[in-house]
């Protein structure tokens, strides 16, 4: 038990460590111009962040991740 | 636009309903049905998002672009470091602690000075924040109600002279509020799930409220994203926000980090996601779900910054509070009011959360040690609970009102404005000091005030004294220009260091300095043993947990300890954590209990959570006489606890590895019992086999034993048979023999090189009679080119090979119209010779049975041995002593029923033998 939860915060600890590159330069300086006529920036910037939220979700809470898959007057608090 | 009494109504049942809601929380928690789920806990971290992000994040983006992420991205990737906060609450839990403060000081022996020290450097770094929460309200009324900011407060009660204004009034119910929901119990510790909940409940309200703004701007004001964005792309100006060129990647850097750091070390989070926190697995949760409402909330700030800066493109307008004036410029009252209520709870939350921490730790770490000194005869009050919760109370009316004071002083100044990020920068000093002591065990005190010691001094003269300069309240000539014109040390380019802006800037120097200092001062003097002892606690919770070893020594008494806890605790308290302490060792009085290290330590504890642990550790030292350890002693202490906990690992390897072993023993005893079915089957099937001939031949023996005049045809068919079943017995036993050989490893294979093709026909020929016997069409085709075979095998085993296969075969092939096929063929440098039969087939489930030994195809159970259960594997053993591979390719008819017709394939054995030599090249 001790060591998955080990597995998951390393797991997490490497998604913190690659979001630390990826959010910064020289990356975050490639995306000039538009992408569908929004800003390439903004449409990087948030759909990384969200990227990063579902990686977190499926490192960290599988029970999320599972809860779909059960019915939905199950209490998974 | 909006009638005043209306606004008065709903802001007042806002806050109405946080008290509901708090006091829901708190009646479900006293009747033991826990409103802290993980999703709560998970809402209560974003208290992060105040006024500041809820006004200001829009006012940052109509100036930086995409700057004001920073703020939210460093959080977002400093919860995937989710070991560090799982550290922080590990330590908080096992040591009973209750500020950042009581932390930093437990973690470096328990030092009153140290916590009072972070105590002072948080008070003067939130204060000006809660008043920039206080400021928020106020701004936010003056917007709504320009002419008379005060129209919350009736008109007949504004006549009063002693009549505060109307953020005072906000600032009197929040404080309310605290007093009621954030020191229901003595004991910091426990939890307080209803002011939480609260605090959850602003989270969803100020983001709905947000969200429903931004989807107004953009598809309100606007014909949605991309609309807008195009619009904006037509002005020069607003177009290079979007662009990275907009951004100074070295500041984002920075702010990312700093706003990383202040996650953790800000009193108001440390409260929520440490101390708040009842189970370490909602930390699971709130590593996403916190990000992703941050997500959320910032998802419409640049929208709603570039469709202001469209509106008032030239003009002038107030870009902080665009989120209330621009539904309120369109006339849209609900938007308004929606606006003004998001922003009064993103404050609220914050002032009720911060100002709880706060208070603990003024209570805790800067009021308890002074009145302990004994002066005011405090320590010998025979109960002290109620007067230590006066004293909390007081602190928080006192910080409200301190804050309040602040805003009213600085009102518009350059100080307010600017406070958010220097409050970050403040708290951020504690990183080395709070994160080195969860993972370095040589970070001592001096080091920790050292370090603490530069930064706040670094943080003082080039953040909070310039902010001072440029609201005019000092002179502003050392920020550029350096004091007596000293340029390398001005404020804003210490050493000449001028490509940061100013809060990078400050974060560079601080933490140079800060952790500078830490690490040099730590490694250059000498640890105390009793710091030595709680740091390695510290730095091995995750291993340690709650056995750490208890390093004290000394005599206590019972009873001075017994009363101690009654005085600080109360009596009704201690008593009932006496007794579960008691119960917990099977001692049922109290008064039994010994004063041992445990016992001692335990009280400590006991007394940390109420009034922090410095002072805890300072009170149980006036009634216990504690020997001074050696550093040495201590350390060898831990040493021998460090190699128990060895010891433990090693056993529990030993269990599993036992636990394994014992699991493999299992198996092969079940496989033994397999074996032994088997060899019971195979004794069975031998016997069966020897007793039929010997049976056939004692009964024709006796006949001709008995019966002298016989006739000579008789005799002569009868002797037949006893000779035919003598040979039948020879067979038997040769095979049982020539198994047993093979299985040792003791048969003498004489090897030869020879061709296949002769010795195929030769051994057919030899069972020939076996076909003719029962009427089976043999078919033999060999190679077509005539060439020799060649192959290098011991002759009479591989002609044992092909006298089974056929036998075999010649046994399953039908009585009429038999047929069986033997063929030889060259196939990558392999001679492969295949048995066809069209008999019934063999099942697949039988395929692979047949090769094992003593196994015969169908139930051994019930169906009669058709043979020893060894030619087969007798075969296999030869064919592969040679290189080669024997195995069956059968199609049952039952499978080839499919059209209603039956389709018997029979079975195909099939081994392979490697070419010698040239035959190799040849093919």
């Amino acid at each position: 038990m001790q060591k998955a939860l080990q597995k998951t915060l390393l797991k997490l600890g490497v998604a913190g460590c690659l979001a630390l590159i990826v959010f910064n330069y020289p990356l975050l300086s490639l995306y000039r111009g538009y992408l569908g006529g929004l800003p390439t920036l903004y449409v990087v910037l948030f759909g990384l962040w969200l990227a990063l939220i579902l990686i977190a979700r499926r490192l960290a809470d599988p029970s999320v991740v599972n809860s779909f898959k059960r019915t939905a007057n199950q209490d998974f608090e | 636009m909006i009638a005043t009494w209306f606004v008065g109504l709903v802001t007042f049942v806002y806050l109405g309903s946080l008290f509901a809601v708090a006091r829901f929380g708190d009646r479900r928690a006293d009747a033991g049905r826990s409103v802290m789920t993980a999703t709560v806990y998970a809402l209560g971290i974003a208290v992060y998002c105040t006024s500041w992000t809820f006004y200001g994040s829009v006012g940052r983006a109509t100036t930086g672009g995409f700057s004001f992420l920073t703020i939210y991205l460093g959080p977002t990737i400093m919860f995937l470091f989710a070991a560090v906060i799982l550290k922080m609450i590990r330590v908080s839990k096992t040591l009973r602690l209750t500020s950042i403060a009581d932390f930093i000081a437990a973690r470096y022996g328990k030092s009153q000075l140290l916590a009072g020290f972070v105590t002072v450097i948080a008070v003067i770094g939130i204060i000006p924040y809660i008043a920039l929460q206080l400021k928020a309200i106020a701004y936010s009324l003056k917007i709504i109600f320009p002419d008379d900011p005060e129209a919350l407060i009736p008109d007949a009660l504004e006549a009063l002279a002693f009549m505060p204004d109307s953020t005072a009034i906000i600032a009197i119910i929040l404080a309310v509020f605290t007093i009621l929901f954030g020191t229901r119990h003595l004991d910091v510790t426990e939890r307080h799930e209803g002011m939480v909940l609260a605090v959850a409940f602003e989270s969803v309200f100020k983001l709905v409220a947000f969200m429903a703004i931004g989807a107004y701007v953009v598809w309100g004001l606007n014909d949605g994203f991309i609309d807008l964005f195009q619009r904006a792309e037509a002005i020069p100006n607003i177009a290079k926000l979007l662009q990275p060129e907009s951004i100074n990647f070295g500041n984002w850097f920075a702010l990312t980090l700093l706003s990383g750091i202040a996650i953790l070390m800000l009193p108001r989070q440390f409260q929520i996601t440490v101390v708040e926190n009842v189970d370490e697995t909602h930390l699971r949760r709130a590593v996403w779900l916190f990000p992703l409402y941050l997500l959320l909330i910032n998802i419409f700030v640049l929208p709603i910054a570039l469709t202001g800066l469209i509106q008032f493109n030239g003009g002038a307008f107030e870009a902080d509070t665009l989120v209330l004036t621009m539904p309120l410029s369109e006339g849209n009252a609900l938007m308004t009011l929606l606006a003004f209520l998001g922003g009064l709870s993103a404050a609220t939350g914050m002032v009720i959360v911060e100002t709880i921490a706060l208070a603990t730790m003024v209570s805790n770490d800067l009021v308890m040690p002074i009145l302990l000194r004994g002066r005011f005869d405090f320590a010998n009050r025979k109960d002290l609970s109620g007067l230590i919760m006066l004293i909390r109370r007081s602190t928080i009316v006192v910080l409200l009102f301190l804050g309040y004071l602040y805003y009213r002083s600085a009102g518009e100044a350059y100080a307010l404005v600017s406070i958010g990020l220097i409050s970050f920068l403040a708290v951020a000093q504690f990183a080395p000091a709070m994160l080195g002591g969860l993972y370095w065990k040589e970070g001592n005190r001096l080091g920790a005030f050292a370090g603490l010691g530069f930064g706040f001094a670094i943080w003082l003269y080039t953040a909070l004294l310039p902010s001072f300069a440029k609201s005019g309240w000092i002179d502003s000539g050392f920020i550029m220009d350096g004091p007596w014109g000293i340029s390398l040390l001005a404020a804003h380019k210490l050493m000449g260091l001028d490509s940061l802006d100013p809060i990078a800037h400050t974060l560079f120097w601080s933490l140079l300095f800060n952790l500078g200092a830490y690490i040099v001062v730590s490694i250059l003097t000498r640890q105390e043993a009793s710091e030595a002892a709680i740091a390695s606690q510290f730095v091995n919770i995750q291993k340690a947990g709650d056995s750490v070893p208890r390093i004290w020594r000394g005599t206590a008494s019972a009873e001075a300890l017994i009363e101690l806890l009654k005085r600080f605790l109360g009596p009704r308290q201690a008593q009932l954590r006496l007794q579960r302490y008691a119960s917990n060792r099977g001692i049922s009085k109290i008064t039994n209990l010994q004063p041992d290290a445990d016992f001692v330590l335990f009280a400590e504890t006991q007394l940390a959570g109420t009034i922090g642990s410095a002072s805890a550790h300072v009170m149980v030292s006036s009634v216990v006489q504690e020997e001074e350890l050696g550093l040495d002693e201590v350390l060898n202490i831990l040493d021998e606890a460090s190699q128990v906990r060895a010891h433990s690992k090693e056993l529990e390897r030993k269990s599993n590895e036992l636990e394994a072993a014992t699991r493999d023993l299992r198996q092969a005893n079940e496989k033994l019992m397999e074996v032994d079915r088997l060899k019971d089957d195979f004794m069975s099937t031998v016997t069966h086999e020897l007793r039929t001939p010997l049976t056939s031949i004692r009964a024709f023996s006796e006949m001709l034993h008995d019966d002298p005049e016989m006739g000579a045809e008789d005799r002569t068919k009868f002797l037949g048979i006893i000779v035919g079943e003598a040979e039948r017995l020879t067979r038997l036993i040769n095979q049982i023999l020539d198994f047993a050989k093979l299985e040792s490893g003791r048969v003498d294979w004489e090897v030869e090189h020879l061709d296949l093709s002769p010795l195929l026909r030769a051994t057919a020929e030899s069972v020939g009679q076996l076909f003719r016997d029962k009427g089976t069409v043999f078919v033999l085709e060999l190679p077509e080119d005539q060439q020799p075979v060649w192959v290098d095998v011991d002759r009479d085993r591989l002609k044992q090979v092909v006298i089974n296969l056929l036998s075999n075969a010649v046994k399953f092939v039908p009585p009429v119209a038999g047929l069986i096929r033997m063929s030889l063929s060259l196939a990558d440098g392999y001679a492969r010779v295949s048995v066809n039969d069209n008999g019934p087939g063999i099942p697949e489930a039988y395929q692979s049975i047949i090769f094992e030994r003593f196994r015969q195809g169908g139930n051994t159970m019930t169906d009669k041995p058709q043979g020893t259960g060894l030619g087969l594997p007798i075969s296999r053993e030869i064919v592969e002593h040679f290189g080669g591979r024997l195995w069956v390719e059968s199609l049952p008819v039952e499978a080839s029923n499919q059209d209603g017709q039956e389709v018997a394939s029979g079975s195909t054995f099939v081994f392979t033998l490697p070419l010698a030599g040239d035959d190799v090249l040849a093919v």
